[in-house]
């Protein structure tokens, strides 16, 4: 997911993982690592980036009604892990007025958005979120 | 050597609101309202989306109807005039988004609604001499209209962006013709949250100007009447002026109304001549003949004479569609708008 206390650098560093769902594909057993990590639990160092794929199933999901002052306007909250392929992936729902209408298995999306900016006149960081398809409004 | 479009691809938010609702709101007649513009409903982005994420939705889609690799690409031109940052390019956030390589030329245009078609003319300019190989031109904006003010009722949301190159066309781009002046009918100030109309000036000396004189221009030098094309598709910052200029020039209703979105997401800026272009290929047959003029405020046209070739049924289903997208909305009111619109200033966030 995309961290919500972000600082500039980890940001700038994190953009190939929340702009294109970059991940890491073990060159020795194809396990794949979502957000990547350095070592395979098979052992090997060895990875090919792969982009994840844009569409998948909702595996499971929450609503927060009480959250942060950063993210008050778009109450309700709704995070979710999706199924990319066989890669899971947290991330928040949008485009969902409705999360009471939206079922585990839903199609999803993943969409480019913001997820944060730093007061009026800092930056503001873009990343990926997931947008069901459709059932939820 | 034929370019033209080898992909595009288009976004529309999911959220509408009726221009009704707008009108009981402020207390205007919305008949009145609807009679003026005839435009029904417009899309407006969520509070997360701008012309940065809108850009990159259409990108990718125009990359996947092209079926063109990202490393292919040696330029993107994005042109807008609602840049999130006043200095800080789209483009650059586009080459991430979308995994181009670091050697892409890349630049943010602004002629207010006219950029995203200079983007085009300036990639088919690259291509023709030879320094790259395809490509992307996006219109994008998420335009500004003051709350109560006339032009609330049909600034919308949306973005739109063509792979320009020279192989796999799915439509050639085989004239333009260019047509501006000087002419004071809207601007936005620097710093200031909302654009204003020149008095008396939008329409005639503008508008329609421009469109006529870039229409006629480009037949003029082609040789070409109304009736050689199968479809016209103007600049649309309502419905009424499209259809009007239509009439001017000699195109009947059926030729126009293809490439009309505006009744249904309103006026998207950069977007809106190109989305109607976008909306006129998910239909037309192989070599169909597509007369586009934009228009920018300030003023400018360009018009393009297009013709679709054997390969563009083929790519429609490849990408979310214009119809599919239209279809795709979530109705909210005036609160919900102005709170998605971040009209509403406040000091949380
Ligand atoms: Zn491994």
């Amino acid at each position: 997911m995309v961290d919500q206390s972000l600082s500039v650098p980890k940001y700038w560093r994190r953009i190939p993982q929340y702009y294109r769902l970059t991940a890491l594909k073990c060159r020795k057993c194809g396990r794949v690592y979502f957000p990547p990590r350095a070592i395979c639990d098979c052992g090997s160092r060895e990875f090919d980036e792969v982009e994840l794929p844009r569409r998948g199933r909702l595996i499971e999901f929450t609503v927060l009604r009480s959250v942060t002052s950063d993210f008050e306007k778009q109450r309700p909250l709704i995070f979710g892990i999706v199924d990319l392929n066989g890669v899971r992936v947290l991330g928040q729902l949008v485009d969902c007025p409705n999360p009471e209408k939206l079922s585990d298995n839903a199609e999803v999306e993943v969409v480019f958005r913001r997820v944060k900016e730093d007061s009026d006149y800092g930056i503001i960081y873009y990343g990926f979120k997931l947008r069901p398809l459709k059932g939820c409004w | 050597m034929a370019i033209g479009i080898v992909g595009w691809g288009a976004y529309i938010p999911r959220y509408r609101i009726k221009t009704r609702e707008i009108a009981e709101a402020w207390g205007d007649d919305a008949l009145r309202i609807r009679d003026m513009y005839l435009v029904e409903e417009k899309a407006v982005g969520y509070i997360d989306e701008d012309p940065v994420t809108m850009a990159v939705e259409a990108s990718r889609d125009a990359l996947i109807r092209a079926g063109v690799k990202p490393s292919e690409v040696g330029a993107v031109f994005a042109g807008t005039e609602s840049k999130p940052y006043a200095v800080k390019p789209i483009s650059s956030i586009l080459i991430d988004a979308l995994g181009l390589s670091r050697q892409v030329y890349s630049v943010d245009m602004e002629f207010a609604c006219k950029a995203g078609s200079d983007a085009v003319i300036n990639l088919m300019g690259l291509v023709k001499a030879n320094l790259i190989k395809y490509g992307i031109a996006v219109g994008t904006d998420s335009s500004q209209g003051e709350p109560g003010e006339h032009l609330e009722y049909t600034v919308g949301t949306g973005a739109v962006a063509y792979v320009i190159g020279s192989g796999n066309l799915a439509a050639e781009i085989k004239y333009t013709y260019p047509y501006a002046s000087d002419t004071p009918d809207f601007w936005r100030r620097d710093g200031s949250p909302y654009p204003v109309h020149g008095e008396g000036f939008t329409g005639e000396p503008a508008y329609f100007r421009h469109i006529i004189g870039a229409a006629k221009g480009l037949m003029d030098e082609l040789g070409m009447k109304p009736n050689d094309f199968d479809y016209a598709v103007f600049h649309q910052p309502n419905a009424r002026f499209p259809v009007r200029a239509a009439q001017m020039l000699g195109f009947p209703l059926e030729k126009v109304k293809p490439g009309i979105v505006v009744d249904l997401i309103g006026n998207t800026y950069n977007a809106s001549a190109l989305l109607g272009l976008a909306k006129v290929l998910e239909e037309a047959k192989p070599g169909a003949k597509i007369m586009v003029v934009t228009f920018g405020s300030g003023a400018g046209s360009n018009a393009f004479y297009i013709e679709a070739t054997d390969q563009l049924p083929g790519k429609v289903k490849l990408a979310r569609t214009i119809s599919e997208m239209l279809e795709d909305k979530v109705y909210i009111d005036y609160s919900l708008y102005l709170k998605y619109r971040r009209i509403i200033k406040m000091i949380h966030g």
